[in-house]
């Protein structure tokens, strides 16, 4: 199902019952409406007295979910501040948004830690957070040891060998042999080598046109 | 009549104006509606109602023929002018949505064969929203009412609901059906005839061409800073070639301060320049024609706001400053170059203050729980968006003096630069991966939809970390930064001030060309910066 909410109805609270039955349906088959989940936390900030406080919690997972997109701050905004602190679940998402969102990987980890029920119940969770993770380590870093990589993604051992293969498979990662030992090859972007960038110049003729007449009119 | 009369008589003169105005209204006489509106109006109030009402409808409704649909326009005006003199009661607070409610609905159902000006269909939008902020306010200060005030406010639940402005908002954009024709010639019609087109009246269409910035003002004002820029959809604040509302100052800045704002709450701040960019140097350009207008005043405190604002995205977002026009820049640097410096260094009050003065008017969507209400509640909106804002602002602060200290460096340990900077390598890393992050971010590059673009490297430095070969040590390269000076906008730039001056030299002399240079100039700034 999509819900597409347009017209009179976006401000319906009619279409309330339906918009919460499609985050659950969101989270089973791990699609993400932005509009229609930002339509349904503006309604929940109308009317207090319906605010479902686990719903908000598993729509702002859902948000953090879509980094680096700034989805979650997109419905964040729509909330009181009450209810953000309020609410222990919804709390909580917060801090692990606000760790991520500052690249404070070991504070997010040890918050998600402490609600590991709540994320388990998000199938794919934890696969986009490090996604997103992996993604901010290859705009920065062109090689990186294998310690720092466990310690962002907090993956150990066997899993994180796992993890590597996969990405060497399919991501072009790679594994480099050096003189220190065994570090991980990102791939190459604007980000992470050193470019010399050289604005070009450009001026167009249409530009220069009338100075060019200004100053031949005379001769 | 004849004994309301002994109570309160209305000067003649005022008669004769309502008379007038009704008359040109039915005739479709659109500069002299314009100038009743926009002058007379004016002048009489000044003279006979400086701090007190326009007499209420029943009083003129003679000389206009009893007719319903002045009644409701002669009515609009009167609680516009109530909320600007005086202070309104909440009945007249009540009166005025339920006018709105019966003018809109007759708007939006029978067929009007009208002719307005423009500028009162925006004023109409403007004013409708400017009332619902005011009743937001007014009801969230419940400490300060008598209790019978209260219980009359309770049983006024519907008025100035925000669900309804909301739905008469998009109700005037579906039915006039401005989307599809925006969708069509992307504004270009609507643009060339200013709205009149033959045989049609102007009414429907304008008031929703004006109702998608109310929408998009409304959704600003509760944090939906998404939908907000969904709202104006199709417009597109980049694109500026067919945009009418630079006929119109008012629109044009409320349109392009609410987009502005938009785009920095989501940590936009390129796109947020641009914006903020392009409606200053169209301040620039008009505001001397509009010295002598009502919304002057209005005008330059949304001016000053905006140089604050934009401050704010270059003290976030350097980069930002490379996409300013000169003049803009200039401005920009004679107000606030203090503050920048300042901001630059993390200074966290400075944004608190410069947000405070230059956010909008927040509301609180709901009503205050009127009998436990101990604390003023129009706070709570506005605090929630000033602690995001200042999240994020936290969230760059140490940002800064780590660039300091990268600009030292072609390439260092990352250790080293840990202990020289006196933290721990843990958290140099955190701050360098999130420097990174906050670097990147969304940029419009293109279509009709303002939250869609690619993701742009906006930075004024650019570094990365590789692992050294030979000793495993994580070292921080920073690439050389080649300032190439860049002299061609610098060029173009003066080669056409020197046209300028050249073209105000051979013109006749100022007096007769004010006049004639004032809509021109209105004009021009969509043209030059399309």
């Amino acid at each position: 199902m999509s819900l597409i909410v347009t017209g009179a109805d976006r401000y319906s609270p009619d279409k309330l019952p339906q918009l919460e039955a499609y985050v659950d349906e969101q989270v089973a088959n791990r699609s993400w409406s932005l509009d229609a989940n930002v339509t349904l936390l503006r309604f929940y900030q109308f009317s207090p007295a319906s605010v479902k406080p686990a719903i908000v919690a598993k729509v702002l997972i859902k948000a953090i979910m879509q980094a680096p997109a700034q989805d979650y701050k997109c419905c964040i905004t729509l909330l009181p501040e009450r209810l953000l602190q309020s609410d222990e679940s919804v709390y909580k998402v917060v801090q692990l948004a606000n760790a991520l969102e500052t690249s404070r990987f070991g504070d997010f980890w040890n918050a998600a830690n402490t609600c590991r029920d709540l994320l388990g119940g998000i199938p794919g969770f934890y696969e986009s957070v490090r996604g997103f993770i992996a993604h901010t380590l290859v705009h920065t870093y062109g090689r990186v040891t294998k310690r720092t990589l466990a310690d962002c993604l907090k993956l150990e051992g066997a899993t994180l060998e796992q993890y590597l293969s996969e990405k060497c498979k399919s991501a072009g990662w790679s594994i480099v042999n050096t003189p220190a030992g065994e570090v991980v090859g990102l791939p190459k972007n604007d980000d992470n080598q050193s470019v010399v960038k050289r604005t070009q110049e450009l001026i167009r003729f249409d530009q220069v046109a009338p100075m060019l007449k200004a100053v031949t009119v005379g001769f | 009549m004849g004994g309301l009369q002994e109570f309160y008589t209305v000067p003649d003169i005022v008669k004769q104006w309502a008379h007038y105005f009704y008359r040109h209204i039915r005739e479709r006489n659109i500069p002299e509606i314009q100038s009743m509106y926009e002058i007379s109006f004016l002048k009489l109030s000044d003279r006979y109602y400086k701090a007190s009402p326009w007499p209420e409808v029943q009083h003129i409704a003679e000389v206009v023929d009893h007719d319903h649909v002045f009644c409701l326009l002669y009515k609009e005006m009167y609680f516009r002018h109530l909320y600007a003199r005086c202070q309104p009661t909440l009945r007249d607070r009540c009166e005025s949505w339920d006018n709105y409610i019966d003018l809109f609905g007759l708007l939006l159902t029978s067929n009007v064969n009208m002719q307005l000006p423009n500028i009162w269909l925006w004023d109409m939008v403007d004013e409708f929203l400017y009332q619902f902020q005011s009743f937001c306010q007014y009801r969230g200060k419940v400490q300060s009412m008598s209790p019978e005030e209260i219980e009359n406010l309770k049983k006024c639940d519907k008025v100035w609901n925000i669900v309804e402005v909301l739905n008469i908002l998009q109700a005037l954009v579906d039915k006039s059906g401005i989307v599809a024709e925006l969708e069509g010639d992307g504004g270009a019609r609507l643009s060339q005839l200013e709205g009149y087109y033959p045989q049609s009246s102007n009414v429907l269409r304008m008031l929703g061409y004006f109702a998608l910035t109310g929408l998009m003002r409304v959704h600003c004002l509760v944090g939906d800073y998404f939908t907000a820029l969904k709202a104006i959809y199709p417009l597109n604040l980049h694109e500026r070639t067919h945009l009418f509302t630079p006929r119109i100052p008012g629109a044009h800045i409320t349109l392009f301060y609410y987009g502005g704002f938009s785009y920095l709450m989501q940590r936009r701040y390129l796109d947020a320049a641009r914006c903020f960019n392009a409606v200053l140097l169209y301040i620039y350009r008009v505001k001397a024609a509009h010295r002598n207008s009502p919304q002057y005043e209005q005008m330059l405190k949304k001016n000053e706001q905006m140089y604050s604002l934009l401050a704010v995205c270059l003290a976030l977002c350097p980069a930002a400053a490379k996409s300013l026009d000169e003049n803009v820049l200039m401005q920009l640097r004679e107000r606030q170059s203090d503050n920048m410096a300042a901001m630059a260094r993390g200074d966290i009050d400075l944004y608190d203050s410069l947000f405070r003065d230059a956010c909008p008017k927040f509301v609180t969507s709901t009503p205050p729980a009127y009998d436990q209400a101990t604390t003023n509640t129009n706070q709570l909106a506005f605090r929630a968006q000033l602690n995001s804002f200042l999240l994020e602002v936290r969230s760059q602060q140490t940002l800064p003096q780590l660039k300091q200290y990268l600009l030292l460096y072609s390439s260092i340990a990352l250790g080293r630069l840990a202990a020289l900077m006196d933290v721990e390598e843990g958290a140099l890393r955190q701050q360098l991966l999130c420097l990174k992050a906050k670097q990147r971010q969304l940029k419009w590059d293109g279509g009709k939809d303002m939250t869609a673009g690619t993701w742009t490297v906006a930075s004024d430095l650019e570094f990365h970390i590789d692992v050294d070969a030979a000793t495993g040590r994580e070292m921080v390269l920073v690439s050389d930064s080649q300032t190439v000076a860049t002299y061609a906008p610098l060029l173009a730039h003066h080669i056409s001030r020197f046209e300028e001056i050249v073209r105000d030299l051979s013109l006749p002399p100022p007096v007769a060309a004010a006049a004639a240079a004032a809509p021109a100039a209105a004009a021009a700034p969509a043209a030059a910066r399309a």
